[in-house]
């Protein structure tokens, strides 16, 4: 008998909450750092926000930077929408919280990676340049993927039936 | 379509009010120095370089199955055994 491959029953919620985390994560970087400490904007290692024209120059790809982090968060409620809709997804906080810190930890990770050491667009403190905090930046990346994969592998991977739940099966009249 | 409609109106209702009329970056010489340094030629290569990641974190939303795989494969296999 042919071995069928397993159902992917949270893949919905996983989407979702990964969507969540980079976009949330995305937000808290461009929040904390670039706006209320002011430790860098998104071109602050090429144009340095010296006069009013640079600094307002950074605030402009500062917010193309915030409209691409609101695109993902609003993604990631649709996907959250989406998989609460559907049947036999496990609607577990602990999955749900482990995929938003893979989310934001690879968030971390990338922009990290991108921005802070192959392009040089910013660094973490920008008075220092290249430092340990941008090191320390991609470090929180890989804690935050280690913690959600440690809370995704001690969550229910299936379905616990929960009060409201429709079985799902053929039968979907909407009458 | 009624959703689409009433987000029309409401991007035009914000467009057309005082406070985007305001705006700092429309009419001001730091505005005019400002548009300069941001839409100029190198706009595109600006643009590019700010969404670098995005590609990278978009197929990782796509590629949540390897996610799923690789956190559930010890009770994947407990439940078959």
């Amino acid at each position: 008998m042919p071995h069928e491959p397993a159902p992917t029953p949270r893949r919905p919620l996983l989407a979702a909450g990964v969507a969540l985390g980079i976009g949330l994560g995305g937000f808290l970087d461009g929040i904390v750092f670039h706006q209320i400490l002011q430790l860098h904007h998104m071109f602050s290692a090429r144009i340095a926000p010296t006069t009013v024209a640079q600094i307002e120059f950074n605030m402009l790809w500062d917010g193309i930077f915030h409209l691409f982090t609101w695109a993902m968060t609003a993604a990631g409620v649709v996907l959250l929408f989406e998989a609460a809709r559907r049947p036999g997804v496990p609607w577990c906080g602990r999955t749900l919280l482990g995929a938003i810190a893979v989310g934001w930890g690879a968030f971390n990770l990338v922009e990290g990676a991108i921005d802070h050491h192959l392009l040089h667009l910013h660094h973490v403190v920008e008075r220092l340049g290249p430092s340990g905090w941008d090191w320390a930046f991609l470090a929180s990346g890989a804690l935050l993927i280690g913690a959600g994969i440690a809370l995704l592998r001690s969550s229910p991977a299936s379905a616990v039936p929960q009060r409201g739940d429709v079985a799902p099966g053929p039968v979907a009249s909407a009458s | 379509m009624k959703t689409l409609l009433c987000a029309a109106l409401l991007c035009a209702a914000v467009l057309s009010s005082s406070g985007a009329t305001a705006c700092p970056l429309c009419n001001t010489e730091t505005g005019a120095e400002v548009r300069a340094l941001a839409f100029g030629p190198g706009f595109l290569r600006l643009l590019g370089v700010t969404l670098a990641p995005a590609p990278i974190l978009l197929a990782l939303v796509a590629g949540t199955g390897f996610l799923e795989r690789s956190t559930t494969t010890r009770e994947r296999a407990s439940d078959a055994a």
